[in-house]
This record gives C-alpha cells, sequence and structure tokens, in this order.
C-alpha cells in the first residue's frame, strides 16, 4: 500500500499513513498485555459512550500514538468534508448519479431541512403506518372479508435482509394485535421456503408484501407469481384477489400497477436509497407489523441520534468513525483479512447476514474513485453467528488457530426486565440465562485478548503446548443499554456510517453493486437454454456445456 | 324472614320481586357504596320493573342503604356482576365488624369463577355459606326462575337446607325440586351450563357455513335437528354470534379453568373464536356484495341490543359490526328500541355513526339492510316502504327471521346466515 493512491489535497500528504506504516512495525511485535500493562487508564483512553451505547475498544492493537495518528488518517483522507457530502443531496454514488440519501428516511417529521425531500418521505410512512393500523386493529381484510393475520414478505437481498434481521432482533417488543397476526420471510428463488410455507396459510387470511426496489427482480417475481396462482386457485380469479392480497413497495408505480398492485396498496420509496440501506424506508413494514408504529417510529429515531453524533462529534469520540478506523487498521496494517460479528443475544440471530451484504455489498470493490484500481486490500470478509452458539463451532480456530481475527463483540446489558408478554411468566430464569450469557462474552474476549495470561498462575503451571492460549486477537465490544427499537436503530446506522466511512479511507463507492447485476444478466443466456426454447451450447465453456448436458439429460427422465 | 339483598344484577331485582310478592321481608341494597334508600339498578326488563314497584308499594320490598339493613336480618344474599369482586370483599369486611349474631344464611349468587363461594367464607366464617347459580335469562327472567324444574343449591349441611326450602318454600314446595351438592360442584356446572349453550351455538353455526357453501338452508336442518327429543331446539338459532356480559364471561372463565388445569382441551376456544368470527358475518356478507368495494356507503342497522327486550349491548355483535365498517368507512345508521342510550353512552358523538328513533328513518337512502337482534317489531316490516327507501335493496338477515322466497319475491336481495 502506497500513499499517492490516495487522492488527498492537504499539502503534507498522508503523513499519518506514512507513520502509521511504521507504527505497525512496531504494534505487530507487541502483545495486547504489554499494551494493558504499559497503560492503566486502557478502558477509560479506549471506550466511547454515546446515548445508550458503549463502544469499548481497549482491547484492539493500538496505542495513544497509533490512535492519534489514525484520527489525523482520517483527516488527511477528508472524511469531515465526505461526511458533509454523505448527508447533502450530492450524487455521491457517482457511477449510478444518485445521491445516498438513507440518512433523509430517520429526519424527524418536524425538521425544517431537506424540505424538498422530507415531505415525501412522511407521506409514505404515513401510508405505511395507516395500513400497519389497520392490519393491527385486525381491519385489513382479505378478498372473502376474512382478517388479515398472516403475512408473507416476497424480497431478497436488502428487501429481505434487513427487515428479516430487524425483525427478528425486536421479537420481544412484538405488540399486541386485536387478532393473531404472524409475519413471514421468503426469499430464495428456488421456492424452498414458499413451499415449506404455503401448505401452512389460509389464502383467506393471507396478504402478501412484494418488496422489490426495481420491481424487476427475477426472484421476487417469480415467487410473487406463484403466490398469486396459489390464490387464484383457492379464492378464484379475480380482481379482488389483487386488490386485497398485494402490498407492493417499490420505486416504481407503474410496473407495480402493470403487476396489478392496487395503487393504494403501493408504498414508494426512491432511487437515492440503495437497497442494502433501505430498512428504514416503507421496506421496512414487516418490522413495523412486527414493533408496531411507535416501534418503527424507535427505531428511526435511534438511527437519526447516530447521524447527529455521525455528523458532530469529534473523531476520536465518533464512533462510527472510530470502527472504521480500527477496522482498516487491522485490514490494511496488521493484515488481519476476516472480521467476526459475534452478538450475546439469540435475537441478534440475522444480523451478521444482513452486515454481510451491508458490509461486503459496499465496499467489495477494487476501482477507486479515481478510476485506477486499489493495490491495497479493502473489504475483510466479514461473518458470524450468535456468540453462545459460535463458541461450539468456530472459535477453537479463534483461539488456536493459524488466522489472524478481529471481532466485534455485541450484548445488551439488560434483558428479560420490561414484562413483555411474550417472556413475562419466565422471566427470572431468563435473566439468570442473559447473566450467564454475559459472562461468556466478556471471557471470550478476555481470553481471545489476553491467552494463557487470562488463566489463573497455577493452571498455567507443566501446561502441555496444545493447551496454551496465545491471545493477542483484537475485539471490540459494544454494549446497548438494552437491545430494544431504539438502540437497535443505533447498532444498525452505526455500521452503515462504519461503511462509509471506510470507503472514504479507501476512496471507493460503496453505493454501486456491479457485481451483482452481471451475475443476473448472465443468468438469462441460460434459462432459454433449460427450458429449452433453445439449443444451441456452442456459446459455452466446455464445462458449462458439460454440465448443461447433465442437467438437460436429467429433465428429460 | 327478613332478607337482605345486595347488587344491581336481574337475578337480584328477581330474587327481590319474588321473595317479597310471598310475604318475606326484603331489604335490598343495589350500590353498596351510596348511602341513600333508593334504587339503581343495571337491567331493563318491564315484567320485573313492574313487580318491584308493586312490591315496593306493597311495604314488604325496601329499598336500603347498606349501613340500614336490619341487624336482626336472617338472610344474605349477594349478586354481583364479576367485575364486582373488590366492592364484595369490602361488604362481608363491613359485615364482619357489625353487631349481627351469627350464623346468618348467606347466599352467593354471584358467578366469580371457582372457589368464590369458598373466599367469602373465609371472611364470615361463622355463617352458613350456600351457592346459588345465577342461571335467570334475560328477555324472559321471572318465568327462568320460577318456571325451573329443579335449583340445583350448592349445600351439603341438612341443616342449613331446611333454611334453604324454607326461603324458597313458595316457589319450589317439594324436596325433589332441590338439587342439593357440594359448593365447587354446583359453581362448575354454572359455567358448564353456559359451555354447553354457547357451544351448541356455535356448533350451529360452523354448520351454517357449510350449509351456505352447499347451497343446503341451515334452517331445515335446525328444525330437523330439533325435532330429535334427545336434541330439542333451544339455543340452537344460528345468526350473529351470542352475546351477553354474564354468558361471555362465564364461557370464558369456564376455558381459562380448563386451560389452567393443563387439560389439552381446544373446544371451548373454538367455541369461542367461532362466536368472535360469527359476530363479522353480516360484514363479510356485505363486503362480498360489493367486492370489497365499501368506502362511503351507508348501511342501516337494526338491532344493537345481544338479544331482544335488553338494553344490554355487552358483548353484543353490534361492536364488531360497527368497527369493521367504520374502518371500511361506512356511515351507520343504527336503530334500536332500547339500547341506543348505551350506544350513544360508549361511542358518542360520531359523523359515521347516526342514530334512529324510528327504523323507517334508518334506512333512507342505505345501500343495505343489516339485522343484527331479533326484536318482534323487526320481524314483519314493510316491505314496500322499504323498497322505497332503500337507495339498493340488500336485506342482511343476522337472526334468520325472514322467508327468504319471500323477500326476494319483493324485489330484494337477500341473505341470511346459513341459507
Amino acid at each position: 500500500m502506497t500513499n499517492q493512491i490516495y487522492s488527498v489535497p492537504d499539502k503534507d500528504q498522508t503523513l499519518a499513513f506514512d507513520k502509521l506504516s511504521i507504527l505497525k512495525k512496531k504494534i505487530k511485535d507487541t502483545h495486547l498485555n504489554d499494551l494493558f500493562a504499559k497503560a492503566p487508564s486502557r478502558f477509560k483512553d479506549f471506550s466511547v459512550e454515546y446515548d445508550q451505547v458503549v463502544f469499548d475498544f481497549s482491547k484492539q492493537r493500538i496505542d495513544l500514538d497509533t490512535f492519534k495518528n489514525l484520527i489525523d488518517f482520517a483527516h488527511e483522507q477528508n472524511l469531515n468534508s465526505w461526511i458533509k457530502k454523505l448527508f447533502s443531496t450530492e450524487q455521491i454514488n457517482y457511477t449510478e448519479h444518485r445521491a445516498a440519501m438513507h440518512w433523509a428516511l430517520r429526519l424527524p417529521k418536524s425538521s425544517s431541512k431537506f424540505s424538498e425531500i422530507n415531505p415525501s418521505v412522511q407521506t409514505q410512512l404515513e401510508r405505511m403506518y395507516a395500513l400497519v393500523e389497520k392490519i393491527h386493529a385486525g381491519q385489513f381484510r382479505g378478498a372473502t372479508g376474512e382478517v388479515i393475520q398472516d403475512v408473507v414478505n416476497i424480497g431478497v437481498g436488502g428487501s429481505d435482509l434487513g427487515p428479516l434481521m430487524v425483525t427478528h432482533a425486536l421479537s420481544d417488543f412484538k405488540v399486541k394485535t386485536a387478532k393473531p397476526l404472524d409475519v413471514h420471510f421468503v426469499s430464495t428463488m428456488d421456492g424452498s421456503q414458499l413451499s415449506e410455507l404455503l401448505h401452512q396459510l389460509r389464502p383467506e387470511t393471507t396478504l402478501f408484501i412484494i418488496s422489490s426496489k426495481s420491481f424487476g427482480t427475477i426472484d421476487t417475481l417469480s415467487n410473487a407469481q406463484t403466490v398469486r396462482q396459489w390464490l387464484e386457485k383457492a379464492l378464484g380469479y379475480n380482481e379482488k384477489i389483487l386488490q386485497n392480497h398485494f402490498i407492493g413497495v417499490s420505486t416504481k408505480p407503474e410496473k407495480m400497477t402493470e403487476w396489478g398492485i392496487a395503487v393504494d396498496k403501493q408504498l414508494l420509496l426512491w432511487d437515492w436509497v440503495g437497497g442494502r440501506y433501505s430498512l428504514w424506508s416503507c421496506i421496512g413494514l414487516p418490522i413495523a407489523l412486527m414493533v408496531g408504529v411507535e416501534g418503527f417510529k424507535q427505531l428511526l429515531a435511534g438511527a437519526y441520534a447516530v447521524d447527529q453524533h455521525f455528523q458532530s462529534a469529534p473523531f476520536h469520540q465518533n464512533i462510527p468513525v472510530l470502527m472504521g478506523l480500527l477496522g482498516a487498521w487491522n485490514n490494511n496494517f496488521l493484515d488481519i483479512q476476516t472480521h467476526a460479528v459475534l452478538p450475546y443475544d439469540g435475537r441478534l440471530k440475522y444480523f451478521a447476514a444482513y452486515l454481510q451484504q451491508l458490509e461486503m455489498e459496499s465496499n467489495g470493490k477494487s476501482i477507486q474513485r479515481n478510476g485506477e484500481k486499489v493495490s491495497f486490500s479493502t473489504c475483510p470478509i466479514v461473518w458470524g453467528e450468535v456468540g453462545p452458539n459460535a463458541q461450539h463451532a468456530f472459535y477453537q480456530l479463534l483461539h488456536q488457530g493459524t488466522h489472524s481475527v478481529s471481532c466485534d463483540f455485541i450484548a445488551p446489558v439488560r434483558r428479560y426486565n420490561a414484562n413483555q408478554f411474550t417472556y413475562v411468566e419466565s422471566a427470572d430464569a431468563l435473566v439468570e440465562q442473559h447473566h450467564l450469557a454475559l459472562s461468556n462474552c466478556l471471557a471470550q474476549s478476555r481470553l481471545l485478548a489476553f491467552g494463557n495470561q487470562a488463566l489463573a498462575a497455577d493452571e498455567l503451571e507443566d501446561l502441555p503446548a496444545y493447551k496454551q492460549y496465545e491471545g493477542n486477537q483484537p475485539s471490540s465490544t459494544i454494549l446497548l443499554k438494552e437491545l430494544n427499537p431504539y438502540s437497535l436503530g443505533m447498532l444498525i446506522a452505526m455500521y452503515e456510517h462504519k461503511v462509509f466511512v471506510q470507503s472514504v479511507l479507501w476512496n471507493i463507492n460503496p453505493f454501486d453493486q456491479w457485481g451483482v447485476e452481471k451475475g443476473k444478466e448472465i443468468a438469462n443466456q441460460l434459462l432459454p437454454i433449460l427450458n429449452r426454447e433453445q439449443e444451441d451450447l456452442s456459446a459455452f465453456d466446455t464445462s458449462t456445456q458439460g454440465l448443461l448436458k447433465i442437467l438437460l439429460g436429467k429433465t428429460d427422465g | 324472614m327478613k332478607i337482605a339483598v345486595f347488587g344491581n344484577t336481574l337475578y337480584a331485582g328477581v330474587m327481590s320481586a319474588l321473595l317479597s310478592e310471598s310475604g318475606h321481608f326484603v331489604y335490598w341494597c343495589s350500590d353498596i357504596q351510596k348511602q341513600e334508600n333508593d334504587l339503581q339498578y343495571a337491567f331493563h326488563d318491564e315484567n320485573v320493573s313492574q313487580l318491584l314497584t308493586k312490591q315496593l308499594q306493597s311495604g314488604f320490598l325496601n329499598y336500603c342503604a347498606s349501613q340500614d339493613i336490619p341487624l336482626d336480618t336472617d338472610t344474605y344474599l349477594f349478586s354481583f356482576n364479576q367485575t364486582q369482586e373488590a366492592q364484595v370483599f369490602q361488604l362481608l369486611h363491613d359485615l364482619k365488624q357489625r353487631p349481627i349474631i351469627h350464623p346468618k344464611l348467606m347466599i352467593n349468587a354471584s358467578t366469580f369463577g371457582l372457589q368464590a363461594t369458598e373466599r367469602f367464607k373465609k371472611i364470615l366464617s361463622e355463617d352458613d355459606w350456600i351457592y346459588l347459580p345465577d342461571t335467570i335469562q334475560e328477555g324472559n327472567a321471572l318465568q327462568s326462575l320460577t318456571q325451573a324444574k329443579q335449583l340445583i343449591v350448592g349445600c351439603t349441611q341438612a341443616n342449613v337446607q331446611t333454611k334453604v326450602k324454607e326461603l324458597l318454600r313458595p316457589f319450589f314446595p317439594l324436596a325433589q325440586q332441590y338439587l342439593f351438592m357440594p359448593i365447587l360442584d354446583a359453581e362448575f356446572t354454572k359455567l358448564s351450563i353456559s359451555g354447553m349453550l354457547a357451544t351448541r351455538i356455535s356448533y350451529i353455526n360452523d354448520l351454517a357455513v357449510v350449509a351456505e357453501k352447499l347451497g343446503i338452508d341451515i334452517a331445515s336442518v335446525r328444525q330437523g335437528m330439533a325435532a330429535d327429543n334427545r336434541i330439542g331446539s333451544a339455543y340452537l338459532a344460528p345468526g350473529a354470534g351470542f352475546g351477553g356480559e354474564n354468558f361471555s364471561h362465564d364461557i370464558l372463565t369456564l376455558s381459562n379453568t380448563v386451560t389452567n388445569t393443563g387439560v389439552k382441551s381446544q373446544l371451548l376456544a373454538q367455541v369461542w373464536d367461532i362466536n368472535e368470527q360469527q359476530k363479522e358475518i353480516l360484514f363479510r356478507k356485505l363486503w362480498n356484495y360489493y367486492h370489497g368495494d365499501l368506502d362511503g356507503k351507508s348501511v342501516a342497522i337494526w338491532g344493537a341490543s345481544f338479544k331482544e327486550n335488553t338494553s344490554s349491548i355487552q358483548q353484543s355483535p353490534i361492536h364488531q359490526m360497527l368497527t369493521a365498517l367504520w374502518a371500511q368507512g361506512v356511515t351507520v345508521y343504527l336503530h334500536d328500541p332500547q339500547a341506543l342510550e348505551e350506544i350513544q353512552m360508549m361511542y358518542g358523538q360520531r359523523e359515521d355513526l347516526i342514530l334512529c328513533d324510528d327504523q323507517y328513518n334508518s334506512v333512507k337512502h342505505v345501500d343495505a339492510l343489516c339485522v343484527l337482534t331479533a326484536w318482534k317489531q323487526y320481524w314483519s316490516p314493510d316491505f314496500r316502504r322499504l323498497q322505497q327507501l332503500m337507495q339498493h335493496p340488500l336485506i342482511l338477515d343476522g337472526r334468520n327471521i325472514y322467508d327468504p322466497q319471500y323477500v326476494k319475491s319483493q324485489g330484494f336481495a337477500y341473505m341470511g346466515v346459513g341459507r
């Protein structure tokens, strides 16, 4: 990695970057044990509290010198002016000529800023809230007049992962509805989830959300077509089915109308919302169905709080900036190529999957904004799992394998404290289980960081090599006061902005996804062959030809 | 005997009237928190009211504040609504403070669920406690008590049974008219009776849905079933669901009791769900008729009380109907001979609810007429007048009180329940 690759206007260019390159040699030979021994105030120096979140990065492999230079590095990369560009209508997604204004979705209704967008955002949210209230009141009805009791979200990528993750994470905040209401998710194009789900549902009482930013995603439309036939088979072919069993969420009203979604059931979003940043828009309808209108507003308010923090906090106390810088430090200087996300809360089961899209689809790029190829690594491999379960799966590799891995530990301080009807009967026993999870969370980050040092002295005597722990695996710990709509909104926005910070450090555009678009096109070349509409295989490579022949042979039976 | 009756239920009213009519001195305290000797009761039954007025004049019946009940009263009867349990405990503690010579005959006639009489007995433990189930039928109050074949009494002590028989001798002179059993058994019996009746209604309603799909008239099926003397015709009319505060509460109490014993039984929950579904049935028929496009339409509803001859709207299907219609943007024109005041109290002034004192006024320019309660005055309407007044001649008969052939021949679209 050389300093020329960064486009920096400052005159004493990339001083910090050079210094970091030198500092890394020192740090690489220093164990976290030594860093802690040298600085008793490490936790105080390297942790930030903001609103409902504590971000502790004291177990990262940095010292005060590194820390200062990382901050300088951010300044050198003009992060300040990039943040201002993000929070403007400027088309920073230059390959698609679009702004990236997902933050505008969380502006308070009363905000006087961005008066050209905010009213239309609020209008769509209000329309969504009205639908939610109607469904919750048990007054949204299917074709036969029966009350809707199951809602199936059909979408993929951003129209699936975000709502799925949040809905699951906030399951304790499920609101009571007039009639029982369940929300389901269907994404895969092969119909696996649909085939499992449909036979459990009643057509009369099932509502489908067709969620697709472009309303052209084949995965979603093929699933939508299947459920339409399922409804028509049971309820007859008529207008009432389209009118009463489908809600569409898209940027393309004309395409929704063409498909048959009734105009009053069309919820709109805008080109300036990236799919993976869209859960704050009407794409989040399944979330609002779970946690209610007030809960959804809390989610937005949490994210808005982080938007404010990101724009105003000095870098050394700015959580998304610190997350981004530390990620780059581990990735580009300490050569740690993978990053594990480990929530100690089963409700965050889909958080890692969600972050995989957010981080890897955003920063999995290798062409800089100036058109040149990068000569350094960009987004690390992001992976993870609910911590306590992962302890029985891949933690062995973290503790004693040959890879360096950085980790984010995430845990709520309190749980089972709200008398919520879903758990109140067993609250006492569940609180103890939560304490068990918390103690595991702390124990694991200790062992990863300090290795043998974390063990008791008498244990260490005569310990065979295969029982030794090297330690020195860096991690951050994010504590939420509790996992609620507000704090989850904060957590997600923190990662969104972290991704943006890194894109600035790496000088890439995090808001396009051309690698994904191409794959869709190539599938279109192959479909006619499998449907036997076209027979000439000569255009394909020999491997694909071989596979196609088997597939075609098999379908011959 | 001197008898104190506490509570403002229909049962309290009937017992006060009947007991005083046969020569007992009855002191009725309808509201135990009031200091004056006047009356406030929560039922509307003309026959009972008339009898009460008569008894008051005769001098055998006195309205009485709690503190004015004579100390030498022999029998205390407690008949309260389910929501008033705390008040009863307060009353019992008050009575305990008074210099009454125990034991007295204490009759619990309130349905507070199982073990309720036992809980009362813990406070006034020296007295003789019995349980009399309130099986009174609203709309047919006096007869339903006096003409019962057998009276269920929760009481096993022979000396107390003698007191009970003396108290009720004017209505139940014969020994075989008393069915004595332990108190808990009697409490459970009371709930089980309500459960059985509800089950019959939900059963016929469930069949009605099927009959409709198969083109069968449920009215024929019902008559056929009723002709079988093992079944009979009571509580077998399909319609827009059962209601009533006490009845509904019994079903829920019984259903919870079953659940809490850990027994896996879903029958009562289903009975309840079917009934809740049924309360909306006219709405669904309307929805289907207009293909889900109800916004801006007007609908007349005849009947708000949960059944005829009462002004009670507790658990009546009117609530589901109003909520559902309003959610679709429908304006409702509502008529009921007695219950409009209660509706007004509950819903207040709204643009989409117009209360009509005349049943024909309510149907002007409406797109449909829903009959929800089988008040006698709805049975033979002036169809020609309806035809002229209504915007669209559609009649939804939630109680199957009309002859479908005749109504159709008068130029109406007609839909009943299960036909």
